[in-house]
């Protein structure tokens, strides 16, 4: 069930509901059980492989807990984590790792054919997997107490909101909340919808629209000239953050109105002025997980010489891969490590140039040019990102240097275009408002908390700027042939 | 009621209240009934935009009409049995109004908008083996407010899906013309018969497999029948009381999918209400005539209408 259905905006207030009418005790039941039949509406036999990973990891934790020694505690570990990873690899990975070891068999001239599994990966795979790995590690490492109640860990694992795309929970932050008695509060009603309401925004406005144009550049990047295959790759920037941070958005919110606090996933990444910024506002629970579980295990930035970055290789291919089997995912992670190493290696340079800079009184000069620069980095790794294959992408930037004489009659060939594939599609005027609507709400939130947002403003006003939303969603959103969230193929 | 609840409910209450009216307005509106209907445009290949400028713009009158489903639209050529009938000297036109999938409502409907327009005087409404439990899936972009908001049975399975679907018809009008996009084709004066299917054959061994399956066909008897019918005999019993009240005569044209029961489970049903058509069996069971297991192909179409246009004939003579 996508957030953006008509499904789900039934679903919703029935759960919402319900959860409030039902006595403490039982509200885990209704989760529970709401968040299967919310899992099972994609491909319902996967509910069996989620069901099995929380099996193996919830006792997998309690056995680390009740053993002493050291050494068993670290096999119960080790087989959870296979246990976890080796669903993840047969349903992500086998068929890259088997068409690759063809692919080199082929090379070599050694006969191995091992065919490719016809499974569908089972949606937002890598999500709960990593939730549930977390919840093991924790409990190893003996920062969290096992859960005894096996209903209220699978509620951990499967909460819908969060679900099928993040954030990807800490067992501290959230099995605790699920025991905490939620009163019916205005309060929180009120900013779970107003945050949801930006997600919805993101999502259906920004985001699909976006795709259209996205998918028609990218399908044929010489197609429409230098200024569109450009234009192709900011619109895709813009996209991946709205599609992913709007799925956050409604995460969040939908699970404020019952009452919980989930992390925030994203804090206006696009505006960093420095990579390592970007990885720390840019899809923040998983920069996290991979911060908290393999770099700082790795010995972080407190070791000597070179291993620095050589950590930060890992963790970026590592990331790389979580993001999908593909060559385009591993050297996305490669650049991000690349760009990092380079930034780490600069830092010294660049703080005294910033320094100097705002001495000069030019420091708003200064952020400005690191934000163009990180920007296009960013969006260069987006393009490898998004690209079908490596020569697609390449395609891509070489389309970049074609005709770049005339803007406006490129747009309108690529808008003829998507006009001609979508038959009733947002006209470009109303889109450009839309994203100037969008920036504007992205630098006020980058000042102030999404959940204070128009909380000090009259009821009336605010009450007139949700119904802009709501209708400008209406108008200007995607929901018949909307495209499916970006990440719930991760 | 603690005073978080009261404030929580009036709340609610006052901010869904602009937004209910600003739902009921796309319906006090209404918008343009042709985008309604060229709105499923992916459905029947957009076979119902032409039933609009059919019912509404095209100026020819007709005097039988054909209703029913895809069967209906592939399986009878209304131009055979226009000129047949002009050579044997009746001027009647003969129109196939027949549109793909089920639904009893969307019937009704039709007949509905002839009657209001021509003076009609036959229908000839198709059967199958079983009668559709439930509503057609376009009838909510055809459809009228009224007929939308109440229909014969209130509590039918579609009821809310159609008002969902209806509201979106209606306000993606409204955006187009925001947008300033005009989304309607031009209306072609020279279409005026219904029918189209191909020249394709349907696969033997397929039509066989069918015709082994169709033998294990349950009869819906008992409150099963009298559950799951509610909903179709009661637009037939008002479809038919409107065609009395305007001299109408219904018929009924039996168009089962391939290898089912050369009669319709409610025979009786139909019977007490018109005469009943039932396709003979040289057409019926010629595998050669079916482009898939329930659709007749052009040969099939010519075969059917050849057989119908002597039983139309019949019809059309004034009772002695």
């Amino acid at each position: 069930m996508l957030f953006n259905s008509i499904q789900f905006l039934i679903f919703l207030p029935i759960v919402v509901l319900l959860y409030y009418m039902l006595a403490h005790k039982y509200r885990w039941v209704l989760l529970f059980v709401a968040s299967c039949y919310f899992y099972a509406s994609f491909i319902p036999q996967y509910l069996f492989i989620l069901l099995g990973i929380i099996l193996v990891d919830f006792f997998a934790a309690k056995a680390i807990a009740q053993t002493k020694e050291k050494r068993k505690k670290k096999r119960y570990l080790v087989i959870s984590i296979l246990a976890t990873c080796s669903v993840l690899f047969v349903y992500k990975y086998f068929n890259f790792f088997s068409e690759n070891v063809n692919a080199l068999a082929t090379f070599i001239g050694w006969n191995y054919s091992v065919g490719v599994l016809k499974w569908a990966l089972p949606i937002g795979l890598s999500f709960h997997t990593f939730q549930s790995l977390s919840y093991v590690i924790e409990v190893y490492w003996g920062k969290q107490d096992p859960e005894k109640h096996l209903g209220i860990y699978a509620t951990y694992v499967m909460f819908f909101p969060q679900l099928v795309a993040g954030p990807i929970e800490r067992p501290q932050n959230l099995i605790p909340q699920f025991k905490e008695r939620h009163p019916l509060l205005y309060q929180n009603l009120s900013i779970g919808f107003r945050i949801a309401l930006l997600g919805f925004f993101k999502k259906m406005v920004i985001a699909d629209n976006f795709a259209l144009y996205v998918n028609e550049v990218f399908y044929s990047p010489d197609a429409f000239g230098g200024n569109m295959a450009l234009l192709g790759a900011y619109f895709f920037a813009i996209q991946v953050y709205c599609d992913f941070s709007g799925y956050s958005d409604i995460a969040i919110g939908v699970a404020r109105m019952m009452g919980f606090n989930l992390m925030v996933n994203f804090r206006q990444p696009l505006f960093s002025t420095s990579i390592i910024e970007f990885w720390r506002r840019w899809h923040i629970s998983l920069s996290t997980w991979f911060r908290d579980y393999i770099y700082i295990p790795l010995g972080g930035n407190r070791v000597k010489g070179y291993r620095i970055y050589f950590n930060l290789f890992v963790v970026f291919l590592v990331s790389g891969v979580w993001h999908g089997a593909g060559w385009t995912y591993i050297i996305f992670g490669a650049l991000q490590a690349v760009y990092i190493s380079i930034e780490v290696l600069l830092l010294p340079a660049t703080k005294r140039w910033n320094n100097k800079f705002k001495e000069w009184g030019l420091g708003k000069i200064s952020n400005a040019i690191a934000w163009a620069i990180t920007f296009h980095f960013v969006v260069f790794s987006f393009v490898i990102f998004r690209a079908s294959d490596m020569q697609n992408a390449y395609d891509l930037f070489a389309a970049m240097s074609l005709d770049i004489s005339s803007f406006v009659s490129q747009l309108q060939v690529l808008s003829a275009k998507v006009h001609d594939a979508n038959l009733l599609r947002v006209p470009l005027v109303f889109l450009f408002t839309s994203l100037v609507l969008f920036s504007f709400i992205e630098l006020v939130l980058f000042k102030v908390d999404a959940t204070q947002l128009f909380s000090k403003t009259p009821k009336l006003v605010r009450w007139l700027g949700y119904y802009t939303i709501i209708v400008w969603i209406l108008f200007f959103g995607m929901y018949e042939t909307a495209p499916k969230f970006i990440y719930f193929q991760f | 009621m603690s005073s978080e609840r009261k404030k929580i409910w009036s709340n609610l209450f006052l901010f869904l209240v602009p937004l209910v009216l600003g739902w009921a307005t796309l319906f006090v509106l209404d918008g343009r009934e042709r985008f309604r209907y060229f709105f499923p445009k992916y459905n029947c290949m957009g076979h119902s935009g032409w039933i609009y400028d059919m019912l509404n713009l095209i100026d020819r009158p007709v005097d039988i009409a054909f209703i029913g489903t895809s069967r209906t639209k592939d399986n009878l050529n209304d131009y055979i049995l226009e000129q047949h009938l002009k050579g044997k000297g009746i001027d009647m036109n003969v129109l196939n109004l027949g549109y793909c999938r089920f639904g009893r409502n969307m019937h009704h409907m039709l007949a509905k908008r002839m009657l209001e327009r021509w003076d009609l005087k036959h229908i000839i409404l198709e059967i199958n083996l079983k009668e559709n439990w439930d509503g057609h899936e376009d009838f909510a972009y055809l459809a009228k407010n009224e007929e939308l908001f109440f229909p014969v049975m209130i509590f039918n399975d579609n009821y809310l899906e159609d008002i969902f679907k209806a509201s979106k018809a209606r306000f993606d009008d409204m955006r187009s013309n925001v947008f300033g996009v005009e989304m309607l084709p031009p209306v072609h004066e020279d279409w005026i018969h219904g029918h189209f299917t191909d020249t394709t054959h349907a696969d033997v061994n397929f039509l066989d497999r069918l015709a082994e399956e169709g033998k294990h066909i349950k009869k819906t008897e008992g409150v099963a029948r009298w559950f799951r019918y509610q909903f179709s005999f009661r637009y037939i019993d008002k479809t038919i009381k409107m065609l009395e009240e305007k001299g109408c005569q219904i018929h009924f044209l039996y168009l089962p999918q391939y290898g089912l029961s050369r009669v319709p489970e409610e025979y009786d049903y139909f019977k007490k209400r018109g005469t009943v058509l039932i396709p003979p069996d040289s057409i019926y069971n010629n595998k050669y005539y079916w482009k898939d297991g329930s659709h007749m192909n052009e040969y099939g179409a010519n075969a059917m209408s050849h057989w119908l246009k002597n039983e139309l004939v019949a019809i059309t003579q004034p009772p002695h």
